[in-house]
C-alpha cells in the first residue's frame, strides 16, 4: 500500500452527544479509489461530512496529508454532494467558474476557458448556459463533479454519486470515476452502495454497520464479498446485488 | 346465530356470528375492502372488541381483500390476540391469503405507543432545552461571525461583493417602493382623521401637522417600513436561504472555501441598511401627504399652513433619529432573517418553519429595539 493521503483514528461522531459511530480508524492510500459501504442509516455521509471538514468528530482525529480538514483558505479538496448541490441562480458555467473567480489569479476569458474545459471533461459541452433546474439529476451531478474539479484538486469527495440515476447513467458516473482516477491520479472517496460501482472502480473499501456503530470490513471489495468470515459482510454483498435493495 | 351485511345499494361484505363452546367465531364473506370497512366491519369490530369471548375469524367464504380491508382485519386480530382472546385469521385461501400474509409480515413488533410519548415528557422538556439553548448559541456564533466579515470587509474592501450587493438592493429596495408608500400615505390619513376629530373640539385642527409630522417621522414611518421590509425582504432571505441550506448549497459553498457570512448574509444585510432608509425617506414624505390630505381636504387647513405647521414642528433631530432607527431595523431585519434561514433543519417544512420564525422574531426584535431607542433619545433628549 502506497503512503496513505486520510488517516482515520478512533474517530467518533454523532449529534447532541449520541454517537453514530464509534471506534473508527482506517487509511486511505493516495491514488486509490475508496468507498465508505453500508445500508441506509449507518452513517455513511455522516463520516464524509467529517472528512471534508463539515461536521467535527467527538472525538479521534482525521488527517488529510498530515493536517485536520479545514474550511478555511483555498480548498484542498473536491466535493459532490448527494444532489449536486450547484447554485440554482447560477448557470452551469458560473458555478464552475466561482472557485476559479475567488481562488485564481486567472482572467475572465481563461477562467471561461477552464470552466467549459471542466463542463466537457464531464460530458457536459453545450449546457454551459443552463440552469441546474434545466438538467437532469445525472447531469446535475456531473456538473457538481467540473464544479468539484474546478481548481483541480488531487482528492475529491463522492456523495452517491450514482444514487437515484438509471444504469445507463449510472454507468456513465462510473467511467467519469475511473478515468478521473486513471487519467489525473486523483484520490476518490465515495459513498455508495451500488455493487455495479463498488465491482467497477472501487480499490479499497470500508463497511459500516448500524448495530456495531462502526467498521465491520475493511479491504478490497471483490475479496470480501468472496471470502469474509463474518456472515454480515457476505450478507451487505448479497443483498447489494438486489437493485435498490439497500435504499 | 347473528347475521350481518353491507348495505344493499353497496354489497360486498357479509358475515355470521357463530357462538359455541369454543367461543365466537366469525366466517366472513363477500369483498372486505374499503367500503365495507369503512361502514359494516367497523361496527362488527367495535362490537367484538366490547365482548370477553374468544373470537376467531373463518375466511374461507371471502373472495376478495384490498391493503384497507387486511390492514384493518389484520390490526384487529392483533389486538384481540393482545387481549388474551384469541384473534386467529382461519381458512384463508387464495389471494386472500396473499395479502393477509402480506399485511401480517409488514406489522412493526414494537409500534410506539402513545402512552411511550407521555412517558418521556421530562426526556422532551431537556431535549427542547438544549434546543433553545443550543439555538442561543448559534445566534451568539452567527453575530460574531458577521462582526469578523464585517471587519474582514473594512481591512479589504475588494473583499465585498458589490455585484451581488447592486442585485439585492434593486429587490429590497425599488421593489418595496409602491407597497412602503401606499401603506404610510394610509397610515399618515388615519393618524390625521384620528387626531382631527380630538383636536377640532378644541379648534386646534392646525395641529393635526404636527402630530401627523412628529409620529411619522419619528416612529411609524420607520417602524411601519421596517414591518414591510421584514414581511417582504426578511421572509425572503429566510426562504431562499433556508432552501440553499437543505439542497447542501451551504455546505457546497464551504468546501470551496467561500464564507456563507461573505456570499449570503453580508450582501443582504448592506443592502437593507441602504434600503431600509430610503424607504424610510419616502415613508415619511407619504405620512405626512396622507395627514396634509386629511387637514386639508377635511378640516379646511390651506395648503400652505399646513406644510409650514409641519415644517415648524419637525426639526433635524427627529429626521435623524428616524433615520438612525431606520439603519438598524434594515440591519435587524437583515441578520435575523438570514441567521434563520441558514439555521433551517430539514426539508420544505424546515424551511416554512424558518421563514415563520424568521419573521415573529424580526418583529419582537423590532418593537423591543423601538422601544431601547426611544428609552435612550429621551434620556439624551432628543
Amino acid at each position: 500500500m502506497s503512503e496513505p493521503t486520510i488517516v482515520v483514528r478512533d474517530l467518533e461522531v454523532g449529534f447532541g452527544g449520541d454517537p453514530i459511530l464509534e471506534r473508527v480508524s482506517f487509511e486511505v492510500a493516495r491514488g486509490e479509489v475508496f468507498a465508505i459501504l453500508g445500508g441506509s442509516g449507518t452513517g455513511k455521509s455522516t463520516l464524509l461530512r467529517h472528512l471534508v471538514g463539515l461536521d467535527r468528530p467527538m472525538s479521534g482525529s482525521i488527517t488529510i496529508d498530515g493536517a485536520p480538514p479545514s474550511l478555511e483558505g483555498r480548498p484542498r479538496h473536491g466535493v459532490l454532494f448527494q444532489s449536486g448541490a450547484l447554485f440554482g441562480s447560477m448557470d452551469l458555467l458560473e458555478n464552475v467558474s466561482l472557485p476559479l473567480r475567488h481562488w485564481t489569479r486567472l482572467d475572465r476569458r481563461s477562467i471561461e476557458t477552464v470552466a467549459r474545459a471542466k463542463l466537457r471533461l464531464v460530458g457536459l459541452a453545450g449546457f454551459e448556459r443552463h440552469l441546474p433546474a434545466e438538467i437532469s439529476g445525472g447531469m446535475k451531478k456531473r456538473a457538481g463533479i467540473a464544479r468539484a474539479l474546478a481548481l483541480d484538486p488531487q482528492l475529491l469527495f463522492l456523495d452517491e454519486p450514482s444514487a437515484g440515476l438509471d444504469p445507463v447513467t449510472s454507468a456513465h458516473m462510473d467511467e467519469l470515476i475511473e478515468s478521473l482516477n486513471r487519467n489525473l491520479g486523483v484520490t476518490i472517496v465515495v459513498v455508495t452502495h451500488e455493487l455495479s460501482s463498488i465491482e467497477r472502480v472501487v480499490e479499497h473499501c470500508v463497511l459500516l454497520h448500524r448495530e456495531r456503530r462502526g467498521i465491520i470490513a475493511d479491504g478490497d471489495p471483490r475479496e470480501l464479498a468472496a471470502r469474509s468470515s463474518d456472515v454480515r459482510v457476505r450478507e451487505f454483498f448479497r443483498t447489494a446485488a438486489e437493485p435498490g435493495a439497500l435504499g | 346465530m347473528v347475521r350481518g351485511a353491507t348495505a344493499p345499494e353497496r354489497p360486498g361484505l357479509s358475515w355470521q356470528r357463530v357462538d359455541d363452546a369454543n367461543g365466537t367465531r366469525i366466517e366472513l364473506a363477500g369483498r372486505l375492502d374499503a367500503g365495507s370497512v369503512a361502514s359494516e366491519f367497523a361496527k362488527l369490530g367495535a362490537e367484538l372488541e366490547r365482548g370477553s369471548a374468544s373470537v376467531r375469524f373463518d375466511l374461507v367464504g371471502l373472495e376478495s381483500i384490498d391493503g384497507s380491508g387486511a390492514a384493518v382485519l389484520v390490526d384487529l386480530a392483533r389486538r384481540l390476540e393482545e387481549a388474551g382472546r384469541g384473534g386467529k385469521l382461519e381458512r384463508a385461501v387464495g389471494p386472500v391469503r396473499g395479502v393477509l400474509d402480506l399485511y401480517a409480515a409488514r406489522e412493526s413488533p414494537h409500534p410506539p405507543t402513545r402512552t411511550e410519548i407521555e412517558e418521556s415528557f421530562l426526556a422532551e422538556v431537556g431535549r427542547r432545552s438544549i434546543t433553545f439553548t443550543t439555538s442561543v448559541f448559534d445566534a451568539v456564533a452567527f453575530l460574531g461571525a458577521f462582526a469578523r466579515e464585517v471587519g474582514n470587509t473594512v481591512r479589504r474592501p475588494r473583499r465585498f461583493l458589490l455585484r451581488d450587493w447592486v442585485g439585492q438592493l434593486s429587490r429590497t429596495g425599488p421593489d418595496g417602493v409602491a407597497i412602503v408608500a401606499l401603506v404610510n400615505f394610509l397610515v399618515g390619513t388615519i393618524l390625521g382623521f384620528q387626531s382631527a376629530v380630538q383636536l377640532e373640539r378644541y379648534g386646534a385642527e392646525i395641529f393635526v401637522a404636527n402630530l401627523v409630522g412628529l409620529s411619522v417621522v419619528r416612529e411609524l414611518g420607520p417602524l411601519m417600513t421596517a414591518i414591510l421590509v421584514a414581511g417582504r425582504s426578511g421572509a425572503a432571505f429566510a426562504a431562499e436561504l433556508g432552501t440553499m441550506k437543505v439542497s447542501e448549497e451551504v455546505d457546497a459553498l464551504r468546501t470551496l472555501g467561500l464564507s456563507p457570512q461573505r456570499f449570503c448574509v453580508m450582501p443582504r444585510v448592506a443592502a437593507l441598511v441602504v434600503s431600509a432608509p430610503l424607504l424610510t425617506i419616502l415613508a415619511d414624505l407619504m405620512g405626512v401627504l396622507g395627514g396634509l390630505a386629511i387637514g386639508c381636504g377635511t378640516m379646511g387647513v390651506t395648503l400652505t399652513a399646513y406644510w409650514k405647521q409641519t415644517a415648524a414642528s419637525i426639526d433635524t433631530s427627529d429626521l435623524v433619529t428616524g433615520l438612525v432607527k431606520s439603519v438598524a431595523f434594515g440591519a435587524i431585519v437583515g441578520l435575523v432573517a438570514c441567521q434563520r434561514g441558514l439555521a433551517t433543519r430539514g426539508g420544505a417544512e424546515g424551511v416554512g418553519r424558518s421563514t415563520t420564525a424568521a419573521v415573529v422574531t424580526v418583529l419582537f426584535a423590532l418593537i423591543v429595539a423601538d422601544a431601547i431607542f426611544t428609552w435612550i433619545f429621551t434620556l439624551y433628549g432628543l
